[in-house]
């Protein structure tokens, strides 16, 4: 161990143009590992607003098709939304609000208007998402019910419209109507798709500013915290009932539901969902992102792999030696592997390192694209957790592996004598 | 008592265009304990017998037997640890590995050895160099050694295993006459002191003489 670090350090000094193209190419190969692991994970990794993420499914966008050639998806609207999500077997919570949050222009008593993100929700949207309370209350069902002019809003936002004193109880205007402030939460990131915002105000069945022109489509989800050990699949089928309860309905028009596998799950809800009329294909995204690994992998490997193969030959005279003096096969090649680990793991770790840079900008970064300029960027534990780490030493191993044994078996079938009186 | 037995040894190099016989027919049979010098012009086989007698070449016909085994049809892990054992290897340009100190130089046989710990490695290591009077440069880098001190860190690399016999190519080839005889010195020495068996070859008369025998090579044959 301490020989090949001598090694390692002697390469260092005699090649340092390859050795430091290999430790560079090795840190930024971990590190997009990194990002793109953290991408995922923090797509799926329950964090607050939504720790539920794990018991998270959400009922959203209808595809109906009509004989009329009619043929399109849309959110439901607060009846229809009702009928399909509401009272199933096996849920603990049901929130129907906005599935998207929604930019406004707010304004406080004495500042001028700026954007925010707000969010219609019901009462229960309390009950699913963990938003930390801050000062005064949620608002109530009954508030809910009667789409009442008060709002929850985030800190920051807070602060930009009131200070820091008077803010419960102040009012300000939401797009130039009046709302007066019932409680502060804490700030949260937008990468909270389903669960974040700036400003929430309530909705209910009576809110008809969510609804559509048509019987039944409009701006309303449903968010349902399922019970614990609830097969997803017992609720899907229920919904399927729902939606063929509905077709009856339609058919007087000519139209018929499509169903796409409702109410969807954390990790479809983070493979992107557009409104689209196919039903979400959870096995072609994962094959993307192989294939996205994969690439990752090939690439760097195979440039690592050429730099080992000029870093060896460089050392075919000592290979001769060690064998000449008693160096078996396998070993020579566990010994080189051996050492490309080490010189991978040196380039993994800085990898790693810039990845954690990366992740302690990155909620930020994600925030400013997003115009979600209050957003509080997730812990670095969400973004860091151990899967990202434990996948970066994966691939760290896999990309030695893949580099090192062809040098490394070339290396073993080298003439022993050849190799001695080799040229260097 | 033979050592080592060469058999009918023939070699035959072919390439696309030219085969080359650089050896045929060759007997030969060294004694324990004994240390001959094989000599001839240049391009006559020599490197060749030694090659095949360290087990690093394998001859076209004929079979070679060290220490009563017939090594012709070992598996190439066999052969691996069979020279570990048995057999050290001196050359003439050294060819000490250039990363490592001196330490490390010489322990690198051991640690192709099982159940040789780490500090009974460090132990002989320091013996073998105390007793090749190379131990104040333990820690140095081979580029930072004379000719002759890095020839001596060669010989106890090839003596750490403590090995029964000792194949040496033109070993003062790269040496000015005085570290050439303080070399052989050390040659003889361990021949005397240990009893080990040695083969060189050498261009040298005066060194030829002072062994046991000379084997005299031409034309791939041996003469006398
Ligand atoms: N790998 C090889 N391929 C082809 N021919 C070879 C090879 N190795 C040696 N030869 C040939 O075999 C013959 C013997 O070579 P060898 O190296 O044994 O000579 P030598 O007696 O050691 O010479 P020198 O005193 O110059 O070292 C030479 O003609 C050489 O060209
Ligand atoms: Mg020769």
């Amino acid at each position: 161990m301490k020989t090949k670090l001598v090694q390692i350090l002697y390469d260092m000094r005699h090649q340092p143009v390859i050795g430091w193209v290999t430790i560079i190419g090795t840190a930024m190969a971990i590190f997009l590992i990194m990002v793109v692991t953290m991408i995922q994970e923090v797509a799926v990794t329950p964090f607050a607003p939504e720790s539920c993420r794990d018991r998270l499914l959400v009922g959203v966008y209808m595809h109906v098709a009509g004989e009329n050639g009619h043929d399109g998806s849309s959110g439901l609207n607060q009846k229809t939304a009702r009928r399909i999500y509401a009272g199933l077997e096996g849920i603990e919570h049901t929130s129907f609000m906005q599935f998207r949050s929604e930019p406004a222009d707010v304004k406080g008593p004495t500042n001028d208007a700026f954007t925010v993100q707000t969010r219609r929700a019901d009462a229960e949207f309390w009950n699913i998402f963990d938003h930390e309370l801050i000062e005064g209350r949620y608002y109530t069902p009954e508030e809910a019910d009667a789409t009442s002019k008060v709002a929850v809003i985030s800190e920051s936002t807070a602060r930009r419209l009131f200070g820091s004193q008077n803010r419960v109880g102040n009012t300000f205007m939401i797009n130039h109507t009046p709302y007066t402030v019932v409680g502060v939460v804490a700030d949260n990131s937008s990468l909270a798709l389903t669960g974040s915002g700036e400003v929430f105000i309530p909705t209910g069945i009576n809110d008809e500013s969510l609804n559509y022109d048509n019987e039944w489509s409009g701006d309303v989800a449903a968010a349902m915290l399922v019970k614990d050990g609830v097969d997803f699949e017992t609720i899907r089928d229920q919904v399927k009932a729902r939606y063929a309860a509905f077709d009856t309905e339609l058919s007087v028009k000519g139209e018929r539901t499509v169903y796409h596998e409702q109410p969807y799950d954390q990790r479809t809800i983070a493979s992107g969902l557009h409104g689209s009329n196919n039903s979400p294909d959870p096995e072609s995204d994962r094959k993307i992102r192989m294939a996205i690994y994969l690439i990752l992998l090939l690439v760097p490997a195979i440039n690592l792999s050429t730099m080992l193969h000029s870093r060896m030959r460089h050392r075919i005279s000592e290979i001769g030696v060690r064998r000449a003096f008693g160096c078996t096969r396998t070993r020579l090649i566990a010994d080189i592997i051996t050492e490309n680990f080490i010189v991978t793991l040196i380039g993994g770790v800085i990898g790693l390192l810039l990845g954690v840079v990366f992740a302690s900008t990155y909620g930020g970064l994600y925030d400013t694209m997003d115009n979600f300029g209050s957003g509080n960027t997730p812990s670095l534990s969400v973004l860091l957790n151990i899967n990202t780490i434990l996948m970066s030493l994966l691939f760290c191993f896999i990309l030695n592996i893949i580099s090192a044994a062809i040098p490394a078996w070339q290396a073993s079938r080298l003439n022993p004598i050849n190799a001695i009186n080799a040229r260097k | 008592m033979s050592i080592i037995t060469l058999n009918g040894i023939s070699k035959v190099y072919r390439t696309k265009e030219i085969e080359t016989t650089a050896l045929e027919n060759v007997n030969l049979s060294v004694d324990k304990g004994e240390f001959i010098s094989i000599m001839g012009p240049s391009g006559c086989g020599k490197s060749t017998l030694l090659n095949i007698v360290g087990l690093l070449d394998k001859p076209t016909i004929g079979s070679v037997n060290i220490l009563g085994e017939d090594c012709s049809r070992f598996t190439d892990n066999a052969l691996s640890h069979f020279r570990n054992a048995n057999l050290g290897f001196v050359f003439q340009s050294f060819h000490l590995i250039p990363s490592l100190n001196v330490a490390a130089n010489v322990e690198m046989p051991l640690l192709y050895r099982n159940g040789v710990s780490a500090s009974e490695r460090k132990e002989r290591v320091e013996k073998v160099l105390e007793r090749l009077e190379m131990s104040h440069r333990i820690k140095h880098l081979p580029s930072q050694l004379s000719g002759g001190q890095c020839q001596r860190v060669a010989i106890a690399r090839a003596i750490v295993g403590q090995p029964e016999i000792i194949l040496a190519d033109e070993p003062t080839g790269n040496l000015d006459s005085k570290m050439g005889s303080e070399v052989m010195e050390l040659l003889h020495r361990l021949n005397r002191e240990d009893g080990v068996t040695i083969i060189m070859v050498t261009h040298n008369e005066a060194q030829a003489r002072e062994t046991d025998r000379i084997v005299r090579f031409f034309d791939g044959r041996i003469i006398s």
